[in-house]
């Protein structure tokens, strides 16, 4: 059952799937740790709001309920679970990334023309109305990626791992239609599992160390 | 023929006298939204009438420059206001340029400003006049890769063409090229016109301001020309915003019913982003001068990405 | 129409007024007086047939000349006149004739210099007339040399500052490496074609590799970009524009550097035969960066005639983005758009000459009175200098690209072209522009920023030295001038029909294909409705709305009284110029944004009395910045050399039969090569 036939699916998905991407910069450019969760927040129920978008047009059940589930996990969950950790290490500034804001968003449009660049053979073979995307997402993992290099702070770090993880999903769910219910379950998961991992390593950390900067993990080395 | 300067003189008029009110209800909303009562919407009316009785006290240092700006100044708004379709698309006034040529007539009005503000030889003008021009300098690019982006689409960089063109489209606001290019145009506005985060308009305080620093010394009628063209620049860059990117009720034809339609949607347009701008100037602080860039370099990546979803997306 | 004969005769009658000033130089070089009014006079005369033959040839007048008994060796000289060449004569012309006019005043203060001075001016001139109208290698190249050593010794002129004579030695060793290169280029071509003749390379072109003729173009266009003042190689403009009297600096800034685009649009578009898209898109890049650091490094400048030397940068690289994009145009088979880009380019170049004229005459001007180039000395000179100052501002106003100046309708038709590459099919070209056309719009941006600060500094509020109280007006002959200029700036700004029509005559018959523009009194359309503009309407409506708003506020009645008072300074007793903003502080916004670019290096000391550290006495600032290019790139290539030089020192034995042993050598190896 289609709802709005005359919408079509292509433009809707290219849409949101720019929200998408937006939402990775706009995360870049926002200074307190906070606000980088309620970013990573919303970028994910554009996420969950894209693979509704795709179960509506393509018919897949199944899909919708992987939808949900990441909206609960993604949306509710992680950044609840990461507000908690904010609070407790209570550093709301300072992120301190280790390029100025313009030079990292110079970079991470850099990084948008490359995605597109190694993305143009897939889309060109990929005949799905949803294959526009695709670039976009990988430019999103790639951002990710750029995120955890350039951030000092172990949380910014999480963040752009949980980032470049939202790009993935992405790829999988514009280019196939996403993957099985069963298969998205377990990466739920572990990405769940991997950042109560991390929210309790951070809070060691501080605790022993009064600092989460990453760069003095270097004097570890002896 | 006499339609088409009867329709050229009505826009220009909707313009020039509805700029001031626009303001005024941008203020009104301002103070209610702050718990304070605030005056009534046509306070500028009155405050422009009564700095056009007041005697005019000029600074001693100054040159014929100082005393020539408030006539660029309204100059150049009043002839960008024949420039931008207001109403209607079908007017044929705007053949006196495209819209790269209104960012250059703002431009003109700036640099003739920031000369003033130069002109009398205190602190607070210079710094005022520097931070008003590099804050220009570093819009320009965004501007125009945000133009770039609808010249794309519209095939034009013609203001009732690109109006007429974005009209005809049914999906647009799902265009991501599109949505893009107006947040990026948006925050490109709110520099420009010297509001928060940016600048603030209402502050006194000589330190933090930009504009109000470089036009410190005018009083009277001087004082009233040059806040009466930055209430038109206001009205025009919201217009454009209005127009350009939620295109509907913009009178395709003379018509009267089109018309009046298009003076119905003007006031609804423009009522929901004077409205948006207060409640924007309410929640947000300003912005530190240096971290301005950082904005603007914000806006600069989403025309970019605006250009860019027009090229590689089919 | 004018018969080749007539054309001829013109030229001729041009070169001899030249020689009689070159010759007047000399024989009246104790008359410091007449020697000035009569190689100046000669020249302007000359330029003025110069003018005439310019206009002849763009209205459809040709000729061809071969005198092959004069440099035998190379097929002769070879003249000959286009439309093309035609545009850069009237830039010469218009560059020429208000900097003589306006040196006849000027160069009153050069007692002992003047016979140099005329002779250089009348062998400069010529040089750069006759290098425009070479029709093949050597007499291209003989010219091109004149003209460099011409400049070199009017550059020269204040020889006994050491400022001057390092700048004239770094001139000529980029002008003679730019020459290397052009030589490389020109001998290879030589190679490749077999023919000495340019118009004979064009038609040849299509059967040399395309290999060969992309590093003659790499190398060729070297040597173009470094006359040309293009990062990174403009490290002498800087340097040697300042350092000539300001009627030289007007010409070299407007003109001379024109040149080097003229060579680049020639080897670009005909001689080197139809290239790929990357030749344009390299353009485009060197133009956009050259741009861009080119205002940067004005913005920050605070010796005004180094200002203007760095902005012809800048405005260098605005031209060179639209020789760039009209070569992409031309390889994707755009013609119409070449024509309109390449129309734009030309257009700013002939606009650069005007206006960058006017700023060098009127800062020249300037600095004759006062004494001094910095602009943190200067301020409120707008009431002493009333006509300069206006002139200086009309200047500004065309070099910012405001309307209704000149500079507008040249940027406008750049912008336009650059908006119009989405006809391209190529995305990473697409990319190129759009990132191309942001450059363009900060460049505006920033040279609006930059020319706000050098006139407001220089012309506006208070005196900030003993120099400029006593300034005074400038003579007749450069106020005339100034004004030919001024006057040139607004008419090519309200009428751009006069030149649009030459040009696109021009560019049509060099390229082929008609721009892409039509235009007539009122009204310019790029690309049918793509963009229109009516620049004699906005000036006329801008005109008639502020005389409105006046009047209007004539008849509503208000008050009109005015009253003069203390500048407001919170308070403060007195306001003297100490509390002015200076030129430094206008810029510091810039430096700090772009402090990755400039790298600033900053001090301040401050002494305070003993008792107390809020009570300061004195307080020290200074404030460096480096030249990103030159530490980057000619520092390693300086100190490679020097490191080299130093390792061949130990052949040099300083015995003379260890010398003639070396040349011995050498003819060996010549002779065993030819073998």
């Amino acid at each position: 059952m289609v709802l709005f036939p005359e919408l079509p699916f292509a433009r809707v998905a290219n849409l949101l799937s720019f929200l998408f991407l937006l939402m990775s910069f706009l995360l870049i450019i926002r200074n307190s740790l906070s606000a980088q969760v309620r970013m990573f927040a919303v970028q994910s129920g554009v996420l969950s709001a894209l693979a509704a978008v795709v179960a509506h047009f393509g018919g897949s059940r199944e899909l919708f309920g992987v939808a949900v589930l990441f909206a609960f996990i993604k949306v509710i969950v992680i950044p609840r679970v990461l507000t908690r950790a904010v609070s407790k290490i209570g550093i709301q500034r300072a992120v301190a990334p280790y390029l100025g804001t313009s030079v990292t968003l110079g970079i991470c449009a850099g990084l948008v023309v490359v995605a597109f660049y190694v993305m143009a053979p897939v889309m060109e073979s990929n005949r799905l109305p949803t294959a526009d995307g695709i670039p976009l997402a990988f430019a999103g993992v790639l951002i990710g990626f750029f995120t955890t290099v350039n951030r000092r702070r172990a949380l910014t770090q999480i963040l752009g791992f949980l980032m470049l993880e939202n790009g993935i999903f992405m790829v999988a769910l514009l280019a196939t239609y996403g993957v099985p219910l069963i298969v998205e379950m377990g990466v739920f998961l572990d990405v769940l599992v991997a950042v109560l991992i991390l929210e309790v390593f951070v809070y060691r950390i501080k605790h022993n160390f009064d600092s989460i900067e990453v760069s003095q993990m270097g004097a570890l080395r002896g | 023929m006499l339609a088409q300067i009867g329709i050229t003189i009505a826009q220009w008029l909707v313009v020039v006298l509805g700029a001031p009110v626009l303001a005024g209800v941008i203020r009104k909303t301002k103070a209610r939204l702050q718990g304070r009562r605030g005056a009534g919407i046509f306070q500028p009316y009155w405050d422009l009438r009564k700095l056009l009785v007041k005697e005019v006290v000029i600074a001693e240092n100054t040159s014929w420059v100082f005393r020539l700006t408030p006539y660029v100044a309204i100059g150049t708004m009043l002839l960008s206001a024949f420039i931008v379709p207001v109403l209607t698309t079908a007017a044929e006034l705007q053949f006196l340029g495209n819209i790269i040529l209104l960012m250059y007539v703002f431009l003109l009005s700036t640099f003739f400003l920031a000369l003033a503000g130069l002109d009398a030889g205190s602190s607070f003008g210079g710094m005022g006049s520097s931070r008003e021009m590099a804050i220009a300098a570093l819009a320009e690019p965004t501007v125009m890769i945000a133009i770039f982006a609808i010249a794309l689409r519209a095939g034009s960089t013609g203001l009732n063409e690109m109006i007429n063109r974005a009209a005809s489209d049914p999906l647009l606001l799902l265009n991501p090229g599109h949505l893009l290019a107006f947040l990026s145009f948006f925050i490109v506005a709110l520099a420009e016109t010297g509001r928060l985060p940016v600048d603030n308009p209402s502050t006194h305080l000589e330190l933090t301001m930009i504009h109000e620093a470089m036009i410190l010394e005018y009083s009277g009628r001087y004082l009233a020309l040059i806040e009466w063209a930055s209430f038109i620049k206001l009205f025009l860059f919201l217009t454009l915003l209005g127009n350009i990117f939620f295109p509907w009720g913009v009178a395709v034809t003379l018509q009267p019913g089109a018309v009046a339609i298009g003076v119905f949607a003007l006031v609804i347009k423009l009522g929901v982003l004077a409205l948006g701008l207060a409640v924007l100037e309410t929640a947000l602080a300003k912005l530190r001068l240096f971290r301005v860039p950082e904005l603007l370099s914000g806006s600069f990546m989403l025309a970019l990405l605006a250009v860019i979803s027009f090229f590689f997306l089919r | 129409m004018l018969n080749s004969a007539a054309m001829l005769t013109l030229l001729a009658a041009s070169l001899m007024l030249f020689a009689g000033g070159a010759a007047g130089a000399l024989v009246f070089d104790r008359e410091s007086g007449r020697c000035r009014r009569m190689t100046h006079g000669l020249a302007l005369c000359g330029t003025v047939l110069v003018l005439i033959l310019g206009i002849a040839g763009l209205t459809g007048n040709s000729f061809e000349l071969l005198l092959p008994r004069i440099l035998p060796l190379a097929g002769g000289l070879a003249l000959g006149l286009d439309r093309l060449s035609a545009f850069f004569l009237l830039t010469i012309a218009v560059g020429v004739i208000p900097s003589t006019l306006f040196a006849v005043g000027y160069t009153r203060q050069y007692r002992q210099e003047q016979a140099l001075l005329g002779f250089a001016l009348n062998v400069f001139v010529p040089a750069m007339m006759l290098v425009v109208l070479s029709r093949n290698v050597l007499t291209f190249l003989v010219f091109w040399e004149a003209m460099s050593l011409a400049s070199y010794f009017l550059v020269m002129t204040e020889k006994d500052r050491d400022e001057t004579r390092s700048a004239g030695w770094l001139y000529m060793v980029m002008t003679h490496a730019g020459l290397a290169c052009l030589l490389i280029g020109f001998l290879a071509m030589l190679q490749a074609t077999g023919s000495f003749s340019m118009p004979e390379w064009a038609r040849a072109a299509e059967g040399v590799d395309s290999g060969v003729r992309s590093l003659v173009f790499l190398v060729m266009a070297a040597g173009f970009l470094s006359k040309a003042g293009a990062i990174p190689f403009h490290v002498w403009l800087p340097r040697a524009h300042p350092a000539a009297p300001s009627h030289v600096s007007a010409m070299m800034s407007g003109v001379m550097i024109k040149l080097g685009v003229y060579g680049l649009i020639r080897i670009g578009f005909e001689w080197l035969g139809p290239g790929p898209g990357w030749w344009g898109v390299l353009i485009m890049i060197v133009g956009a960066v050259s741009a861009l650091l080119g205002v940067l490094y004005a913005l920050i400048d605070s010796d005004l005639k180094c200002l203007l030397a760095y902005s012809s940068v800048e405005n260098i690289g605005v031209i060179l983005l639209g020789v760039g994009a009209g070569l992409v145009f031309r390889s994707y088979n755009l013609g119409s758009l070449a024509a309109l880009a390449l129309m734009a380019a030309l257009y700013h170049s002939l606009n650069h000459t005007v206006f960058k004229g006017l700023l060098f005459l009127s800062a020249g001007s300037v600095v004759h009175v006062t004494g001094t180039r910095i602009t943190e000395e200067m301020g409120g000179l707008l009431k002493r200098m009333p006509h300069t100052g206006a002139f200086f501002l009309i200047g500004s106003l065309a070099i910012s690209a405001m309307p209704p100046f000149n500079g507008f309708i040249s940027e406008w038709l750049t912008f336009q072209s650059l908006l119009l590459s989405f006809r391209v099919p190529e995305q990473f070209i697409n990319l190129v522009f759009a990132l191309c056309i942001a450059s363009l719009a900060l460049t505006a941006g920033l040279a609006a920023a930059c020319f706000v600060r050098a006139f407001g500094i220089t012309f506006l509020a208070l005196p900030r030295g003993q120099a400029v109280e006593q300034a005074h007006e400038a003579d007749w002959t450069m106020r005339t001038s100034m004004g030919l200029l001024a006057l040139a700036c607004l008419t090519l700004g309200v009428a751009p029909v006069l030149a649009l029509r030459v040009l696109s005559g021009a560019v049509n018959e060099f390229l082929g294909a008609a721009p892409d523009l039509s235009f007539d009194w009122s009204n310019i359309a790029a690309a049918s409705a793509f963009g229109t503009i009516a620049p004699l309407w906005v000036a006329v409506i801008l005109a008639l709305l502020m005389l409105a708003a006046w009047v209007g506020l004539r008849v509503y009645g208000a008050n009109f009284s005015r009253r003069y008072y203390e500048t407001w300074g919170c308070g403060r007793a007195v306001q003297t110029a100490d509390f002015e903003y200076t030129a430094a502080a206008f810029a510091n916004p810039f430096k700090r944004v772009f402090a990755f670019l400039y790298r600033p290096v900053e001090e301040t000391e401050i002494e305070a009395h003993s008792e107390s550290r809020f009570f300061v006495k004195t307080i020290t600032y200074r404030h460096e910045s480096r030249s990103i290019i030159e530490d980057s790139i000619y520092a390693p290539i300086v100190a490679t050399v020097r490191r080299l030089a130093a390792k061949a020192r130990t052949v040099q034995s300083g015995n003379v039969h260890g010398y003639l042993l070396y040349i011995l050598a050498a003819l060996l190896t010549l002779l065993l090569f030819a073998k």
